[in-house]
């Protein structure tokens, strides 16, 4: 725990306009981002704090009237400048100018609640004493009103010192006095708060106590001087909370929320995912072969076509899916149940060491991974959002589904439900074994917090604001994660394009001349003990480093038979039973194992893979493909999670998780093999 | 439940102890019980504040029934 104190000064004031950088300061739903997003409107990019996991937007505002644009900067939500977590750790070090490229004129937007003037002023007293100028802007002035508890700011300008404008985030009512009062630069004093006076940063929790309690002498003065401390009366939110917190009627409507969620990741993303998918895959393909057809060499085609294309294809796929689930956020916290929903979970996450916010970004993660990764921006703080980051990929998700019932349905016929069933029962053990190791090794930092949870009121959520956040967040999705995608997939491309021996032109290699297919039979040994050392699996396995989705494909290619129906369509990742499939796959047993592919008598990909786990595992197929399905749980889950967890947790975390996801599914994967066989 | 209550004390572990008072609970504030959510969690009513906590925590606030 660290206070910050003591800044240096700001700068002079009348330097340039566009110099000045504006904070917005504040406790916890104040209303920040929300100003932040009538200020900027579009202009707006989100980055992490430096050397952080934090979360910063930053976007530049051009008051009516005024000659340059203002840097905005919309912080973490605090109760105080005495750090408890990285977040708020971010706050102090904007406060003192270390934020990149910083200007060295800051003003303080000091965000108050009107509905918890106490609580808001202790950290305008804490934001003062950093010697930074101060603008305060008052917001839930509404609620406070129809409280019956209105605050006179007029009043409070006039007590602290400071300009304070009133506001309405959600309209942008007032801005015009914000602006100005900013480009005034605020007040450098508040009345009764002395910039960096006393004594110095202190750690020592005694002195932390002693300083905080003259603030709280400040604040119940100025509290007082305004008319008087607000009694409890009974709210409309405490009415819908004494339903939905009841025991009896708040459990339901909890998990009917999570049921929710999980179903928009799945059955209702699904069809628009696969709307883009056709477009990328039909028109556009088409459209961009046409382009190229005549005079670009077929290298240069399959470049841009498979390689390029593909994987911006990859990305537009997800963007509706982000979307959805963005939106579906933003209305949980908007609405204000996202704290219930947390305040619920508490008590079962709590037993697995996790925070009650962590529930819902594991929930959607067994329907994609991708979005959950961005559900973990609910959680208070980046070491937990990152613990949960990390647990993300083992939660099963619905693409993993596509292998488990093409092999259950092979090997497992009669079985099929409890093999598919295993699967997820070892994903929850995966995500809290490993939570629980996490917090013996890695994060033993992250101390058991009790939970202390300010419940907002609820309110009905805007949809403007929502739009302009989704939309913010979408787009940057697209642009980072989006790059590390189309970059790598045009590398998986290249690797398949190249033939290993000089006698394929490039770009028309069979798999297992290629790069790609040598180092997979190269890898396969490696899978020996798993009893499944062979390429065409190591290859599907690679390929299902991109998405799972494609194993199945990448399967029937490699064997160059056709993929078999339903396995991988929509319908079957959504499918409630998983079972019906088994038809399409092993549906014709016969004579044909092994043959070549020649009319009639096709070999089906079920035999196929029937008979290279046979081979594999030395009779032991169906440990085999346990051990397979094993593995694809607990390896990569896609690389839009690898690039996703990049850009929000950056290259260290991710490489070192990839790694130990490696480890683990192997380790798992031979034990399971080695132990199912001898059965 | 639903009585103003007077904080006595907060007897939190020292680390929570500031945060308690940041959020409002401190010695002298006027509470009010306003839910008790499944698995003892209570929330407690400050001004307009809602403060959820955990059975625990809540359970370490002294407090006495207001006159
Ligand atoms: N009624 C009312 N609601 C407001 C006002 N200002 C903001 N809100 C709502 O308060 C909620 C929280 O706003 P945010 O902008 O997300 O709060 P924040 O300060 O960024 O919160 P953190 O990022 O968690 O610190 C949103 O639902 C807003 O619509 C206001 O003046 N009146
Ligand atoms: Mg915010």
């Amino acid at each position: 725990m660290t206070a910050c104190h003591e800044t240096s000064p700001a700068g002079a004031p009348g330097s340039r306009e566009a110099q000045t950088r504006v904070l917005l300061v504040g406790n916890p739903n104040v209303g920040k981002s929300t100003l932040f997003n009538a200020m900027t409107g579009a202009r707006q990019r989100v980055m992490n704090a430096p050397g952080t996991t934090v979360e910063l937007s930053t976007g530049s505002w051009h008051p009516t009237g005024s000659a340059a644009p203002l840097d905005v900067v919309d912080l973490p939500g605090t109760y105080s400048l005495v750090a408890r977590s990285p977040d708020e750790q971010v706050v102090c070090d904007a406060l003192r100018g270390d934020t990149p490229g910083g200007p060295d004129l800051r003003v303080a937007v000091v965000v108050l609640d009107a509905t918890a003037l106490s609580r808001s002023l202790y950290l305008l007293a804490q934001v003062a004493r950093t010697g930074v100028a101060v603008v305060v802007a008052v917001t839930m002035l509404d609620v406070a009103r129809a409280h019956g508890t209105p605050v006179d700011v007029a009043a409070l300008a006039s007590r602290i010192g400071v300009p304070v404008a009133a506001v309405d985030p959600r309209t942008g009512s007032g801005l015009e006095d914000l602006a100005r009062a900013v480009r005034d630069h605020g007040g450098i004093r508040v009345r009764g708060i002395h910039p960096g006076a006393d004594t110095a940063p202190t750690d020592d929790l005694t002195s932390q106590l002693a300083a905080a309690e003259v603030h709280f002498a400040w604040v119940e003065e100025v509290v007082g001087s305004l008319g008087g401390r607000p009694t409890v009366r009974r709210t409309r939110t405490d009415r819908v909370d004494r339903a939905l917190l009841n025991p009896w009627l708040g459990l339901p409507v909890f998990l009917a929320t999570l049921w929710a969620l999980f179903e928009l990741t799945t059955r209702a993303a699904t069809p628009v995912m696969d709307l883009v998918d056709r477009v990328i895959n039909g028109p556009v393909l088409t459209a961009a072969g046409a382009l190229l057809e005549g005079w670009a060499p077929s290298w240069l085609v399959g470049l841009v076509v498979d390689g390029v294309l593909a994987g911006v294809g990859t990305v537009l796929t997800f963007l509706p899916l982000m979307a959805i689930v963005y939106t579906a956020l933003a209305l949980l916290e908007d609405s204000g149940y996202m704290a219930r929903a947390a305040f619920l979970a508490d008590r079962a996450m709590r037993a697995i060491g996790l925070d009650g916010r962590a529930m819902l970004p594991l929930i959607i993660g067994f329907g994609c991974n991708v979005p959950a990764l961005a559900a973990t921006r609910t959680l208070p703080d980046a070491r937990r959002r990152l613990l949960t980051g990390l647990l993300v990929p083992w939660t099963s998700c619905a693409a993993r589904l596509t292998v488990y019932i093409l092999l259950a349905s092979i090997f497992f016929p009669e079985h099929a439900g409890t093999a598919i069933f295993a699967m997820y029962v070892l994903s929850v053990v995966l995500v809290v074994g490993g939570g629980l190791l996490l917090r013996r090794t890695l994060f033993r930092d992250l101390t058991d917090e009790p939970l202390l949870l300010v419940l907002p009121a609820y309110q009905r959520p805007r949809l403007r604001p929502i739009l302009t956040s989704v939309a913010s967040r979408v787009r940057s999705f697209a642009s980072k994660a989006g790059r590390i995608i189309v970059v790598t997939l045009t590398v998986v491309w290249v690797l398949m394009a190249v033939p290993a021996t000089g006698d394929h032109p490039v770009g028309d290699v069979p798999v297992q001349e290629s790069l790609y297919g040598r180092a997979a039979q190269g890898a396969a040994p490696v899978f020996a003990p798993a009893g499944f050392g062979d390429w065409h699996l190591t290859a599907a396995l690679a390929t299902g480093f991109v998405a799972k989705e494609v194993v199945v494909g990448a399967l029937a290619q490699s064997y160059a038979v056709a993929e078999p129906e339903d396995v991988g369509a929509p319908d079957a990742v959504a499918a409630p039973e998983p079972v019906p499939t088994s038809e399409a796959v092993a549906g014709t047993d016969g004579p044909a194992v092994g043959q070549e592919s020649d009319g009639a008598g096709a070999p089906t990909l079920s035999n196929q893979l029937r008979t290279t786990f046979e081979e594999t595992s030395g009779g032991h197929a169906s440990a085999a493909a346990l051990a397979f399905m094993v593995f694809v749980l607990g390896y990569t889950p896609c690389l839009a999670t690898v690039a996703e967890q990049w850009r929000r947790f950056g290259a260290a975390w991710t490489l070192g998780a990839v790694g130990v996801q490696l480890v683990v599914a192997w380790v798992l994967a031979v034990l399971v093999f080695q132990v199912a066989r001898l059965l | 439940m639903d009585r103003d209550l007077q904080v006595l004390s907060v007897l939190t572990p020292v680390a929570l102890h500031l945060r308690m008072h940041e959020v409002g609970l401190r010695a002298g504030a006027t509470v009010r019980v306003t839910h008790v959510a499944p698995f003892g969690g209570r929330v407690v009513a400050v001004g307009a504040s809602r403060i959820a906590l955990d059975s625990s925590t809540a359970g370490l606030i002294d407090v006495a029934v207001r006159p």
